[in-house]
């Protein structure tokens, strides 16, 4: 089996830097947790069978990786992520927090649509 | 100020592919992020490894606790699995290493440097080929398949040597050279993998 590669979106370009300037420690935290995520994919049999506290799942099998174990004091922060099982690419999406959250949640299932009509 | 992310577009693919997280790290990220990244990952290193071994082992976190010695609830495993190292316990590791049927081992203090670790494979190697001797005797069929573990053992220590001393530069080598030439009855395996398996048991 390929193993998972992992492939940002432009969104998330934008995203990362604005999380940059303004809430590092929350972006070095999500970034902790999909190195956590990716370590159960690979291991995983499916991909929809990962699970763990951090994680959170959205509709169209977008996963919401948050903030957890990244330390005291943070803003919810979640990265959102869809885990391509026949491509096995991990695509990074966008990075948001509450108030961002339902637009977030439109937007990575718009995103999934848009990779199925091109498949 | 606004503290949220400005207005979104439509996401679209980038193209830019990496093969692990760490490759990620270092085309996507300014290295101070990069390292703080992998300083949290360090310290989390241990639970990391237990939660993808139960995943391999295709365990919820429900079960999980359910197998454990006291049981534990499905959100103190996802607490454990999502938490530091320094908070794990002894019993914790050793529930995952019964329970997975997994080896699990962890050493403190600095990495040992490459002659160091040699050495200390070798005199492993050395005690288990002594304990394998004693057990030659035991049985002489075993006595066979351990004498021809022996023999390859031999040749495959050879031929390490030989490509690694093949890997360096001329003016580093003394006129003595390692020159391994497979004999044809050590070419293939000569001990049945289960039969291996019970030796090191």
């Amino acid at each position: 089996m390929n193993p998972w590669q992992l492939e940002p979106t432009d969104q998330f370009t934008i995203d990362k830097a604005w999380y940059l300037k303004k809430h590092p420690r929350e972006l070095e935290a999500v970034l902790n947790n999909l190195i956590r995520y990716v370590s159960q994919l690979k291991q995983s049999k499916n991909a929809f069978c990962v699970q763990a506290g951090y994680l959170h799942p959205e509709p169209r099998g977008v996963v919401a990786l948050d903030q957890k174990g990244g330390g005291p004091a943070l803003q919810e922060t979640r990265l959102y992520v869809y885990p391509d099982e026949g491509k096995r690419i991990l695509y990074l999406i966008t990075i948001g927090n509450k108030k961002s959250q339902s637009d977030d949640i439109k937007l990575t299932s718009r995103f999934v649509g848009s990779l199925k009509i091109s498949h | 100020m606004e503290d949220t992310p400005l207005k979104k577009i439509d996401a679209k693919p980038s193209g830019r592919r990496y093969a692990t997280v760490d490759e990620f790290l270092k085309g996507e990220m300014p290295v101070d992020i990069a390292d703080g990244v992998r300083k949290l990952a360090d310290e989390t290193r241990l639970t990391r490894i237990l939660a993808a071994l139960r995943v391999k082992a295709g365990f919820t976190q429900e079960t999980m606790g359910e197998k454990m010695v006291p049981s534990r609830t499905q959100g103190t495993i996802s607490k454990l699995e999502s938490g530091l190292d320094e908070d794990l316990t002894l019993s914790d590791i050793r529930e995952y290493s019964r329970i997975l049927n997994e080896r699990i081992g962890f050493a403190f203090g600095p990495s040992l440097n490459h002659v160091e670790a040699i050495k200390g494979h070798a005199l492993s190697m050395k005690n288990h080929m002594i304990a394998l001797a004693k057990l030659a005797h035991l049985d002489e069929e075993m006595g066979k398949d351990i004498q021809a573990f022996f023999g390859e053992a031999f040749f495959n220590i050879l031929t390490i040597l030989g490509t690694c001393q093949g890997q360096m530069s001329e003016k580093n080598l003394s006129d003595f050279k390692f020159e391994i030439v497979e004999p044809a009855a050590l070419s293939k395996p000569t001990v049945k993998r289960e039969t291996r398996e019970t030796f090191f048991v």
